[in-house]
């Protein structure tokens, strides 16, 4: 927990520069209209100044720092990169009743290249989904006749992902484990019920399946099943500016999971990632971005702290 | 079944639609509001709606309470994806009783009808339990399910005692398939792994509800199955020549707010290596039960509690591994808990037809 206790001032100093301007922007758009995606300057050229965050291919390279704490972050970094898919559905017509907010992110990974004794590693999702389903007001619903709703001071959704991979691309003889989640879901409420995508502060309560891999120097495959039943805890807090401009989330998770192998045990992590587009090029938003992860749980030999920083390159699917 | 039918699928919907008329008392304004108070009724209904729609009608399967808040009071169990966790204790082929486990549970399923109301179509994708305390799993990667009811008879019988009579026969047959069906241990074999690569099977349904959404019927095919275990490094495959099930689905109540399943499957065992090598013992039997009430809904998503039982008496446990005779094994499994599911859209209007 040293990890974390160090790491904390910097994601709340993080949290603090994103929200700052995204609840300004929150409380623009909520009650205008939306920025402009195109302008034209006084020569007639014309060129893109909004993007959506959410609907993007995009494709990175940077940095990446694995280390105990946070004093081992001073350490050589390795090179990585990242990519995927983020799908999002489209805004709201006016007059709406109820909207799901969907987010999609497809084939989201890391690939740190000189990381791991197999010389790679990987970290990321096959497929995660957040929907959060938003509405005028919220109620709890008891089916009586005739039913009765009391308020809820929250909108509800779910998180579910599959195929999340963390480790080694495949367990090698004596090499690090390979983490690799097979489900995870998660019920989701959300206090922000901001209006604009991209925007919300979910507390979750989830269940997950994982399994971990590792073969011994003598070949041998030894499985650890790990399972969540519901018992995961999560708060997160994810923001973007109107104009897509810069974007940023924390995600922190505490989990009383069972393992196969170790029985009842605790584990807990912490996501953080920002991203400020300075400029575009042919319209395609290039952005310097940083993730970080920390990690600790009894599987784990010590607590990890994982910080990847560099460029992004985006190209967008939205031209509204 | 006609009358089985009429007693599970009782005449009224929700209250408030009795009549089909959404229930239209609103607040006249925002004092109204303020103090609790529904507003005359005549009143709201004549003056302006407001721009944001709240005045407006509600759509079938949701109801707008004397506070003007919309909710909505009926869920469809074929479309949904759900997170449920409980209580599971279980009875090892070991014959160990395990009273701490409990059980994590997922799926997505999706239901469709055909325009012309004969033919449904289901879907699930995912659906399992994780158990842990110790540890099982049990997940089916796709199914896929199809129940027609036929337009004509496949048998027309006609009967000359008297005046000539005509009684006809149908057979509403369908199909089913499931494919990457995953299992750990289904034996008690500590290692062992089943994975089910694909069945395909032929249904007939004994009887179907007129939406086809409740049905009893049997089915019966071939499957395939790869087993790994702790034998070695062989992949032992084996045949199900034929799968053979009575399964039943019921959605009952008055608003469709119950489901109660079952079923009793048996397969015979083949061996499906090309050498056809004979299996010590060559069947299984499987007998399962659940039943699923929704008690509250979250935001319109709704909160179940599900009681579930299975048992299950397998033959093909003996000689697994050469020189290590076993008997046949008996386990059974139960499960008490909650699921929230998510995207239940209302059961359609057709249900009351």
């Amino acid at each position: 927990m040293t990890t974390f206790a160090r790491a904390a001032p910097l994601g709340l100093l993080l949290v603090a520069a994103l929200c700052a301007p995204a609840r300004r922007a929150a409380a623009d758009q909520e009650a205008g209209s939306p920025p402009p995606v195109w302008i034209t300057n006084a020569a007639g050229e014309r060129y893109r100044v909004r993007f959506d965050p959410g609907e993007r291919l995009i494709l990175a390279a940077g940095a990446e720092t694995l280390a105990g704490d946070t004093a081992g972050l001073t350490a050589t970094p390795g090179f990585a990169v990242e990519f995927g898919l983020l799908l999002r559905d489209e805004r709201p017509a006016p007059g709406w009743d109820v909207h799901w907010k969907q987010n999609h992110e497809i084939a989201h990974l890391r690939l740190h290249p000189t990381v791991g004794a197999g010389g790679a590693a990987v970290e990321g999702a096959l497929y995660r989904g957040i929907f959060l389903r938003q509405s005028r007001e919220g109620t709890l619903t008891l089916p009586l006749t005739p039913p009765v709703a009391l308020s809820l001071p929250f909108d509800v959704g779910v998180l579910v992902e599959v195929g999340h991979l963390h480790g080694a691309l495949w367990p090698e003889a004596g090499g690090p484990p390979v983490d690799a989640g097979v489900f995870h879901g998660e019920v989701l409420a959300d206090f922000w019920r901001s209006r604009q995508p991209g925007r919300w502060l979910t507390v979750g309560v989830g269940g997950r399946y994982e399994v971990g891999m590792q073969r011994d120097p003598a070949e041998a495959l030894h499985l650890d099943h790990r399972v969540s039943p519901m018992t995961t805890v999560a708060v997160a807090l994810h923001s973007e500016r109107a104009d897509g401009l810069a974007a940023g989330g924390l995600r922190a998770e505490a989990s009383h999971r069972w393992s196969s192998v170790r029985g009842w045990e605790r584990a807990y992590r912490v996501d953080a990632d920002a991203e400020v587009t300075p400029l575009a090029a042919n319209d395609r938003p290039l952005a310097l971005f940083a993730v970080a992860t920390a990690d600790t749980a009894p599987d784990l030999p010590r607590p990890e702290l994982r910080v990847m920083a560099g460029v992004r390159f985006s190209h967008p699917l939205r031209q509204w | 079944m006609t009358a089985f039918a009429a007693v599970v699928i009782p005449g009224r919907f929700a209250r408030a639609q009795d009549d089909d008329a959404p229930d239209l008392t609103l607040h006249a304004d925002g004092a109204a509001k303020a103090n609790g108070r529904p507003g005359p009724a005549a009143e709201v209904i004549t003056a302006p709606r407001p721009e944001d729609g709240f005045g407006r009608a509600v759509p079938w399967g949701f109801y707008r309470d004397q506070q003007g808040r919309v909710m909505q009071v009926s869920f469809d169990f074929g479309r949904r994806l759900w997170l449920g966790v409980g209580y599971a204790p279980h009875r090892t082929p070991a014959g160990n009783t395990e009273i701490a486990p409990a059980a994590f549970d997922f799926g997505v399923s999706y239901d469709s009808l055909s325009e012309d109301g004969r033919t449904r179509e289901r879907y699930t994708i995912l659906d399992g339990q994780v158990r842990l305390n110790s540890f099982g799993l049990d997940v089916t990667g796709f199914r896929y399910d199809l129940s027609h009811r036929y337009n004509h008879p496949i048998l027309r019988i006609t009967t000359f005692v008297r005046e000539p009579e005509r009684h006809d026969i149908f057979l509403n047959v369908g199909l089913y398939t499931e494919a990457l069906h995953y299992e750990v241990a289904p034996r008690g074999i500590d290692g062992e792994e089943a994975l089910t690569l694909g069945t395909l099977q032929a249904t007939l349904d004994l009887w179907q509800s007129e939406d086809l959404r409740s049905y009893v019927r049997l089915r019966a095919g071939p499957g395939i199955e790869m087993r790994m275990g702790p034998w070695g490094d062989e992949t032992r495959y084996v045949g199900m020549l034929p799968e053979g099930t009575l399964e039943g689905n019921f959605v009952i109540g008055a608003r469709a707010m119950q489901r109660l399943n079952f079923r009793l499957r048996g397969d015979l065992l083949r061996s499906a290596t090309w050498h056809a090598e004979p299996l010590p013992g060559d069947w299984t039997a499987t007998a399962d039960a659940a039943f699923e009430r929704i008690l509250i809904a979250i935001n319109d998503q709704p909160v179940s509690f599900r009681v579930a039982a299975s048992a299950y008496l397998r033959d093909d446990t003996r000689q697994i591994v050469a020189g290590l005779p076993s008997s046949r094994v008996l386990a059974w499994t139960g499960t008490a808990g909650i699921r929230m599911a998510f995207f239940s859209p209302p059961v359609p209007p057709a249900f009351l037809k």
